[in-house]
């Protein structure tokens, strides 16, 4: 993700923060990774809150608020000259009981004036008119549905300002009179009435079609089209809410059905259960309250309606189907289950019974940001750590997450085990450290800016094994912080390029012939850079080597071998009479092509340089009695050592590198 | 200030009064979202005078959808602003076909301070400047955003472009407004 996109989320983040009341102060908390960046945008935005702060003025919104009220006034007056929709009524018809269906008018006493449509308030909390629908035995029970299809009620009032009250309904009302059987009752209309008292009340019925058990449909008979009780009740002035149950039943006559009123199991005081949106009601019974529910733990469900259990309801959890509600003693209505590990627990309950589909649902919110943790561990390039992911839920309870996906980034990806943590993992040799962790819906990223941490760092270069001499071989150890750097890619200038092993060395490779040594390792963003003055060693070991040879000392055990091993680039070969008096002819090459312009010293004596065929001649001194010759060609360096002999060999000599000491012929 | 609590708002039959409740819901939205939406309209169309003018529009309008209206209360505020925002569609389109409006006259006339209301006054010019910088569209989302508390997800649904685009629309208009309001103490 780009650092933009980054600024862009937060950003976002911060806005809907201040949107919910956050201060400036809280967002750049909430944030302190990117304080820096988010500060000056939001002081931004607070600044232009701030500078809109006086709009609208007390004035303009006054004036405004009277300008509405004023058509408030005036849209009320027009709507009241509307003329009013009135139906005919119908007489109340005289019928036997034997199946009994309950509507229940909802009479809402708040005092206020009469309105002519229900549906005018739109706050429905005030709302005052409700019908509903139950269901008893009787000749229902030949019924597999049977459905009356109301399209309004009338009221008669009582007194000198009396008159029938009539509601026509704006969308027909269905309902099923076999799920209204016994005490259930289903709303018809609910709504506001005038106070005062009432004789009788009316509802209209424009069908009822029955679907009999055999599979038969019938048109039941309704006398006139309409149903009657004269059973008074009074709305009163109170906030109480008139309940009118409204009774009627299904009759068997020869071979037709009638639906009539049933009057004694009408009123404003029968009990009732209504029959609402058939809605299942789930509890967390385990843990008890004030245990906050928190995913990974093992909690019961219980499925109730109208505050029964419910047994055999269905049970799904984040979508994924669980098992039925128990039915066992005990158990009934519930069941358990593992809250998973999500950003929310939904659990949907939902049964078929003789009332039709039944449904419920609970809701719990834990929130979706992880949090990622470094436990253990140092945060430094290659050093390994470990990370746990938690989430504090919106509870405020913090829990490990196990089985959460880690990816870092350079790195590799990791699963969190039951404590939320991760397995030990390196550090990446790279400007940041990116780890992600994911788990369902949850997810959390945690940034790290390594550059900024480790900007003055270096890799350190050392010589882990071998001398400093040209051709010599050598091995590099690259380190950071002391830990040796896998995969570092080291450049050797004038050799070649070389990749660190597990150990932090590079394989070993030859020392150049050159006044420096120049080492740059490099491990993704960090660097290290060495640099050697070979001239400054060179002329260290010569030094040392003349002030060995000028005290006669014997190399010490085992060095003549080990020098003699050295591959040397000069070579000295001489030529003629190797005798006091003798002129011999000193042949010098470097890796077989001769060396020209190297000086040549006899006896520490400079006798001059080669010539462009790397030979020069000489005459060795009659009295001396060995010949000691040097030559030197920049850091190059030859050395022959002879003890001379009255009648010099016939055979050339040869010499190799400083301080090799060819064998006497 | 008043919550509307309402469960459902459906109308579904022409209405024969305009009733207690109906004016006291009205009144409540009044309160709680007139100062809002005066400053999305300010934001999008840079006039106080007009802003609050349409603002109150915005409400007698309300009053006469009532009746086609249908939704639950949360949605009620995102249909006051949808009526804001084409109240300032159709302003923009007959403004466009006029000369160019001047700045905002900013009046400040319920402040007690001369010293508090000639600061405020300094600061409203900078933002009306200011939001001259700004495109259509990035007025929009910041008066959405900072205004209409519309989440950057309910925006993007609204402009219908992707939440990133918002977010970056937001963004780039906040530099610009940071920018032009706080050049001189940057």
């Amino acid at each position: 993700m780009s650092q933009d996109k980054d600024l862009d989320i937060l950003l976002d983040k911060c806005i809907d923060r201040m949107n919910q009341g956050d201060s400036l102060e809280d967002c750049l908390a909430a944030y302190p990774e990117k304080a820096k960046e988010l500060e000056p945008l939001l002081r931004a935005i607070w600044g232009v809150r701030d500078a809109c702060s006086p709009i609208p003025t007390a004035t303009a919104k006054s004036a405004m608020r009277q300008r509405l009220d004023a058509a408030l006034i005036d849209a009320d007056r027009r709507l009241r000259e509307r003329p009013r929709k009135i139906r005919p009524l119908f007489s109340w018809p005289r019928v036997l009981a034997a199946v009994t269906a309950i509507l229940v008018l909802a009479l809402m006493g708040f005092g206020l004036r009469w309105m002519l449509a229900p549906e005018v308030a739109p706050v429905l909390a005030q709302a005052n008119f409700r019908l509903l629908l139950s269901d008893q035995e009787n000749a229902i029970g030949d019924f597999e549905s049977l459905e009356v299809t109301i399209t309004g009620i009338g009221m008669l009032r009582a007194g000198e300002s009396g008159g029938w009250e009539k509601i026509e309904l704006e969308e027909s009302v269905v309902r099923d009179l076999t799920r209204l059987q016994g005490l259930n009752a289903q709303e018809i209309w609910g709504g506001i009435i005038p106070e005062g008292q009432y004789t009788q009340i009316f509802i209209y019925i424009e069908d009822a079609i029955g679907t009999l058990k055999s599979g038969e449909t019938v048109d039941v008979v309704i006398p006139s089209g309409n149903l009657q009780i004269s059973k008074p009740f009074v709305v009163g002035a109170g906030e109480s809410v008139v309940n009118f149950v409204y009774d009627v039943t299904v009759v068997s006559a020869g071979n037709q059905y009638i639906l009539l009123p049933q009057i004694d199991q009408s009123g404003p005081e029968q009990e009732f259960y209504e029959v609402g949106e058939g809605e299942l009601t789930l509890w967390v019974v385990a843990p008890e309250p004030p245990t906050p529910v928190v995913p990974g733990d093992n909690i019961t469900v219980l499925v109730t309606f109208q505050g029964d259990p419910v047994a055999g309801a269905q049970v799904k959890v984040n979508g994924l189907d669980i098992g039925n509600t128990g039915g066992e003693a005990g158990q009934e209505g519930r069941i358990s289950f593992t809250v998973p590990y999500d950003e929310k627990l939904k659990v949907k309950a939902k049964i078929t019974t003789e009332l039709g589909e039944l449904e419920g649902q609970l809701k719990i919110e834990f929130g979706d940001e992880l949090d990622i943790e470094i436990v253990e561990g140092v945060v430094a390039p290659g050093q390994n750590i470990e990370v746990q992911v938690t989430l504090e839920t919106l509870q405020g309870t913090t829990i490990p997450i196990p089985g959460a996906e880690v990816k870092v980034k350079g790195v590799g990806t990791f699963t969190t085990d039951a404590e939320g943590r991760t397995l030990p993992f390196p550090v990446p040799y790279d400007d940041e450290l990116e780890i992600k962790a994911q788990k369902n819906k949850l997810k959390g990223e945690l940034e790290i800016d390594l550059e900024e941490k480790f900007q003055k760092a270096e890799l350190s270069i050392q010589i882990a094994e071998g001398e400093l001499t040209p051709g010599a071989n050598i091995t590099i150890l690259v380190t950071f912080q002391d830990n040796p750097v896998v995969g570092a890619q080291v450049k050797v200038k004038g050799v070649g390029v070389f990749l660190t092993n597990q150990d932090g060395q590079t394989i070993p490779f030859p020392v150049p012939y050159d006044d420096e040594l120049e080492i740059k390792a490099q491990k993704n963003k960090l660097k290290g850079e060495l640099e050697i003055d070979l001239e400054e060693k060179f002329q260290e070991a010569e030094l040392e080597a003349e002030s060995e040879s000028e005290r006669e000392q014997e190399p010490p055990e085992g060095e003549e071998e080990a020098e003699k091993e050295r591959e040397g680039e000069l070579d000295l070969e001489i030529e003629g009479e190797v005798a006091p008096g003798g002129t011999v002819t000193l042949l010098v090459t470097f890796a077989g092509e001769p060396v020209a312009g190297a000086e040549v010293r006899l006896d520490d004596e400079k006798i001059g340089a080669t010539e462009q065929d790397g030979t020069i001649s000489f005459t060795i001194s009659a009295d001396a009695d060995e010949l000691e010759i040097k030559v030197r060609k920049d850091k190059l360096k030859g050395e022959l050592e002879f003890e001379l002999q009255e009648e010099a060999s016939e055979e050339g000599h040869k010499g190799q590198l400083e301080n090799e000491v060819p064998e006497e012929d | 200030m008043l919550q509307v609590e309402v469960g459902e708002i459906s109308l579904t039959k022409p209405r024969t009064a305009v009733t207690k409740s109906t004016k006291a819901m009205i009144g409540s939205l009044y309160e709680q979202y007139y100062d809002s939406i005066v400053r999305y309209i300010f934001i999008r169309i840079n006039d106080q005078n007009e802003a609050e003018n349409l603002g109150g529009e915005v409400f007698l309008r309300a009053l006469q959808s009532l009746d086609s209206y249908r939704g639950h209360t949360e949605q009620v505020r995102g249909w006051l602003f949808k009526i804001a925002h084409n109240l300032v569609v159709d302003y923009l389109r007959k403004m466009s076909k006029r000369k160019a409006v001047p700045l905002n006259e900013v009046e400040i006339r319920d402040r007690v301070s001369t010293e508090e209301t000639v600061e405020t006054k300094l600061e409203m010019e900078r933002l009306s400047k200011a939001l001259k910088q700004l495109t259509p569209a990035q007025r929009e989302v910041i008066g959405l955003r900072f205004f209409a508390g519309l989440s950057s997800a309910e925006v993007s649904r609204l402009l219908g472009k992707s939440s990133g685009a918002v977010r970056e629309m937001q963004r780039a208009a906040v530099e610009t407004l940071r920018r032009q309001m706080y050049a001189v103490s940057e």
